[in-house]
């Protein structure tokens, strides 16, 4: 079996900033002069209100949007479009539905030009590793939506990306399978270490998971936190001493004042 | 027969009731006599002139009709209907899905296609006898400018409906530009694309027929066209029975592929 193992690349944000014309005429900037530096196999969530700018940098860092000043470079090398390098998983479903659920595995690798038995090996490794191993010859209209999140998140890791990127992708799920693939991701991504950027709305997400929590308001990061809480994490480290401080600051970044409030007067 | 399969089934059971009881009232008019036979023959007679005239035909060969009765005539209209199909196919989509992803294509196009939507293909007939002759050209031209136009516009709509995280997916995962066309755009927008096909079938037989009635050298149409004037009535109404049996077995065989192709989409909940 080819593993997907690769060697992870940090991401380097220079000055960044995207404006968009509304209808009206007048110009909005999504993301404003943003310079962040990303350690390679780095865990990081993008966090922050909605129309914060958060998913848009997210689409500028896998090239599908184009950045209108500064610099993306991963591993030294400027940004210029699309790459398998730099593997997105999407909030919406993003499965071809019109393939059976192993050939959507394979398409990345396909794409590429990677042999017939080795994309095979690869996808049906990544199908095992997600619980999708049974469920290869399926249609992904015979799946859940938790189910069709796993085959995306598998089509991904098969290509072997430098770079995750996952745009709110747990977000329409209910709360066990959010858990769930949680767990998933991280037993991937502790498998091939890419270096992860990863969109949430969800506090508690966002600290069960990331090494880093950058916060986004009005299209600029206003927070850099560095989450240091011991791994394996699990639903009880979100009381820890830490954990519940990173908790309050992101609240009161997210403007929930009144339950930050409502916790300390308890205390 | 279970729910499954029924919904799996290219045609509704329940329409096979409605043409028995058509068949049915058909025998009826012309059992009681509420309309003359000499306007509506019976069924019987109906039937029996496609015995008849179905494989050789001394009659209709007095016509100065092909020899091999209405099935050469049955097997001209079938190519030219199949052939001008597949041509719009490949045109139709090719250039459909190609205008729904490239702007300026779309803005040059468009106010074409919609102009030829709008005139009546009927009223091009004659330009076409005209450039073309009673040839086979002149039908299957003819057809293909219908057939395409639908094909078209199906297929442009088909992908500005499909939703662009396929592509930005397919972009993403290292997919080029013919890779994404084909895999993103050709197979997500089948079953739109299917059924403008049908449509367009389902007019070409009527169309073919008609302009084969205008001037051709074989055919359904032109069988049609030889009868009325000898006002033979059972003769024509078995030529259009045929036709019109030919062309239903078409389209269930059609609809059964199209089905099988896009078996991958959720079933439809009927209620």
């Amino acid at each position: 079996m080819a593993s997907g193992v690769s060697t992870a690349a940090g991401l380097r944000l220079d000055h960044v900033s995207r404006t968009f014309r509304r209808s009206g005429g007048d110009l909005v900037r999504a993301v404003d002069d943003v310079s962040i530096d990303i350690p390679a196999q780095q865990f990081v969530c993008l966090i922050g209100p909605s129309g914060c700018g958060k998913s848009t940098l997210l689409q500028m860092l896998a090239g599908l949007q184009p950045i209108n000043s500064g610099e993306i470079s991963m591993g030294g090398q400027p940004i210029a479009g699309p790459s398998p390098e730099r593997g997105l998983v999407f909030q919406r479903d993003s499965v071809f539905p019109w393939m059976r659920v192993i050939d959507n595995a394979v398409y990345g690798l396909a794409s590429r030009g990677v042999d017939k038995q080795t994309r095979l090996a690869t996808a049906r490794h990544y199908l095992g590793l997600v619980g999708l191993a049974q469920w290869e010859r399926s249609w992904p209209r015979e799946l859940s939506g938790g189910m069709l999140k796993r085959v995306a998140v598998a089509t991904v890791f098969a290509n072997a990306p430098k770079v995750l990127l996952l745009d709110e992708p747990f977000g329409a799920l209910d709360y066990v399978t959010r858990l769930q693939l949680q767990r998933v991701l991280l037993n991937l991504w502790g498998e091939s270490r890419p270096t992860v950027v990863f969109v949430t709305h969800d506090v508690d997400e966002a600290l069960l998971m990331s090494d880093r929590i950058l916060v986004m308001k009005g299209g600029r990061v206003v927070d850099d936190r560095q989450v240091s809480l011991a791994r394996p994490r699990v639903v009880e480290s979100l009381a820890l001493a830490e954990a519940v401080a990173h908790k309050e600051a992101l609240l009161l970044h997210l403007g929930l004042q009144d339950l930050v409030d409502e916790r300390l007067a308890r205390v | 027969m279970s729910r499954r399969l029924l919904l799996r089934l290219p045609f509704d059971p329940l329409g096979l009731t409605g043409l028995i009881g058509l068949a049915v009232l058909w025998w009826a008019i012309t059992f009681f006599q509420w309309v003359p036979t000499v306007f509506l023959p019976t069924p019987e007679v109906v039937v029996r002139a496609i015995g008849d005239n179905l494989t050789a035909s001394r009659y209709l060969e007095n016509f100065h009709l092909s020899k091999g009765g209405l099935l050469t005539a049955l097997i001209y209209t079938v190519q030219n209907v199949v052939l001008a199909l597949v041509l719009a196919c490949a045109l139709g989509i090719g250039v459909g899905l190609t205008s729904a992803r490239v702007g300026i294509v779309r803005s040059l196009l468009d106010p074409v296609v919609m102009t030829l939507g709008t005139i009546p293909i009927l009223v091009t007939a004659p330009f076409f006898l005209i450039w073309f002759g009673t040839d086979r050209l002149a039908q299957v031209v003819l057809l293909v400018l219908y057939d395409t136009t639908l094909i078209y516009l199906f297929a442009q709509r088909a992908a500005g409906n499909l939703d662009p995280t396929y592509e930005a997916a397919a972009r993403t995962m290292g997919a080029g530009r013919r890779k994404i066309l084909f895999d993103v755009y050709l197979k997500g927008t089948l079953p739109e694309v299917f059924g403008g096909i049908r449509i367009a079938l389902a007019g070409a037989w009527g169309l073919e027929a008609i302009s084969e009635l205008l001037g051709a050298p074989d055919g359904m149409g032109k069988v049609i066209s030889a009868l009325a004037s000898a006002t033979d009535v059972p003769t024509i109404m078995a030529t259009v029975l045929v036709l019109a049996t030919v062309a239903v077995a078409f389209d269930a065989a059609v609809a059964g592929v199209f089905g099988y192709i896009t078996r991958w989409q959720p079933e439809v909940a009927h209620g």
